[in-house]
């Protein structure tokens, strides 16, 4: 028989504090919309993604939109997540791309009903689905303090790691850092002789598992347009 | 970007407008929470919330899995999220291990703090990670009880991840094998012997693999493959997948309504 943690010291606006606030330590957006495309919540990186009105958008009623380039503006763009809600919904869970209008790399989108369970009151109608959305033009970043702290390592090579995650080749890398090709590879050197890898995506690989999804800090989002700049093509939806 | 607790009731606006929630306070957070937990399951973070005594009050199924493998985290008889057993003494919690190792950046709390957990295995240390402002009680605007805890594991298998990856790109059964072998980490000589291929089809495979992800490197390779999908895994299949040695799910019900809705809630989880 399980046992029932008393937890009545915790209030339960706390407790619902607690939960809002955990989703925003995740890298990847987070909503939940209702079967009409209408937004009930969003995390920060959500919101952000939203604003940006590149591939998911909001319309003036609340509702998501989202759209390629050669979707209609609005009633078209509408049309099509709905259409991907109610697919997520029968197939319960869907993976999908999102084309984006500036031409950037295209959102992830992962689509899944909410539990029906822990809500027994729900109509069949009202089904809530939770989307999950990986922007791959979202830094992946695993900070530099966290690196130096777990695997040793000086503010260059921490610098330098979180280059190499973002996919940077070494002069892109000597670029950024202003220092030559040799002192990075170098600097690589000792990187991989820190945290035990052979090669640059062993390197890419140990990052990403080591900080998974997780932002290490609240931040926010670096310069994208430094760093991976848009092409130049003309914005539609 | 600014946080702080009047955000929160903002956010969850549109939710509490849900019939279903009864505008409850409870109810919404059971709500928010599971889906909470499961949105870490998909993108393969364990993700565990203690009170102020560390004792667990509530985990996801990847941290389940991790803390059920005892290596290097695990939860004693009363609860408590530790490191493990110690010779002679108490294993010490893992919150006050955070916080007796001092990392504050006290110009920025809007930060996590980490600690590597070596494993008795041998396996890379597990990533564990907590929001500085978790750590400083006396901070005016926290005043929370309960602290997160997020836990990656390295070496987590990435489960799933070949459908997507073959689907986005249109990549073949092949290509699809050595993408997955290179973002686990393997080198390219590595994966040919595992998929029991010469360097040179190797070789032409990758190349189509740059092709379809336009990459110009093995590593931007990996980075674009792990940008797009990160660590997630199959939508579908997280439902039903459930280890049987698991710890046992435990939740409180502040107040509920009334018995039958307590029960109801109460059967749910457990299933769960």
């Amino acid at each position: 028989m399980p046992t029932l943690l008393d937890c009545k010291s915790t209030k339960p606006t706390q407790w619902l504090n607690t939960v809002v606030a955990a989703f925003d330590w995740l890298h990847a957006g987070f909503l939940i919309s209702n079967a009409s495309g209408e937004l009930l919540f969003a995390n920060d990186a959500a919101e952000q993604i939203l604003d940006s009105k590149d591939g998911l958008a909001l319309d003036e009623s609340g509702r998501v939109t989202a759209g390629s380039r050669d979707s209609i503006p609005t009633t078209g763009c509408v049309g099509e997540f709905r259409a991907m809600l109610t697919a997520a919904q029968k197939r319960n869970g869907l993976i999908l791309s999102v084309a984006r209008p500036s031409g950037r790399m295209p959102l992830t989108l992962t689509l899944r009903p909410t539990h029906r369970e822990s809500s027994p009151l729900v109509q069949a109608e009202e089904g809530t689905v939770f989307v999950l959305i990986h922007d791959p033009e979202r830094l992946a970043h695993a900070g530099v303090a966290g690196l130096r702290q777990l695997y040793g390592l000086t503010l260059t090579e921490a610098r330098l790691a979180n280059f190499v995650m973002q996919g940077k080749t070494i002069e892109d890398c000597a670029g950024l850092l202003g220092i030559r090709r040799s002192t990075v590879k170098m600097h690589l050197q000792n990187l991989y002789g820190k945290t035990g890898v052979q090669r640059q995506s062993e390197l890419v690989s140990l990052m990403f598992k080591s900080f998974g999804n997780i932002r290490c800090s609240h931040q926010g989002p670096l310069p994208i347009d430094s760093l991976f700049p848009p092409p130049d093509q003309d914005i539609a939806c | 970007m600014s946080k702080g607790p009047q955000s929160e009731p903002r956010k969850i606006a549109a939710v509490a407008r849900l019939p279903f929630l009864g505008n409850s306070s409870d109810l919404i957070s059971q709500f928010l929470l599971r889906e909470l937990l499961e949105a870490y399951n998909l993108v393969g973070i364990g993700l565990a919330i203690v009170d102020a005594q560390q004792r667990l009050l509530q985990s996801n199924r990847v941290a389940d899995e991790i803390l059920s493998r005892r290596d290097g985290l695990e939860v004693t008889s009363d609860r408590t999220l530790t490191t493990g057993r110690r010779r002679g003494g108490a294993a010490p919690g893992v919150i006050d291990q955070l916080r007796d190792a001092k990392i504050y950046y006290a110009e920025d709390q809007e930060q996590m703090a980490i600690l590597a957990v070596p494993r008795p295995s041998g396996k890379r240390p597990l990533t564990v990670l907590v929001p500085l402002a978790n750590l400083l009680p006396d901070q005016p605007h926290v005043g929370s009880t309960t602290t997160l805890v997020f836990i990656v594991d390295p070496e987590l298998p990435m489960k799933g991840m070949e459908g997507h990856v073959q689907q986005v790109y249109r990549l073949t059964a092949a290509e699809t094998e050595l993408a997955t072998l290179l973002m686990q980490g393997h080198t390219l000589p590595d994966c040919c012997q595992r998929m029991g291929i010469r360097r040179s089809t190797a070789a032409s495979h990758l190349r189509q693999l740059f092709n379809k992800t336009q990459a110009r490197t093995q590593g931007q390779l990996v980075s674009v493959l792990f940008r797009r999908f990160g660590l997630l895994s199959s939508p579908a299949s997280s439902t039903n997948s459930r280890p049987a040695a698991t710890p046992t799910k435990t939740i409180a019900f502040p107040s509920p309504k009334n018995d039958a809705e307590a029960r109801s809630f109460a059967v749910s989880f457990i299933r769960r």
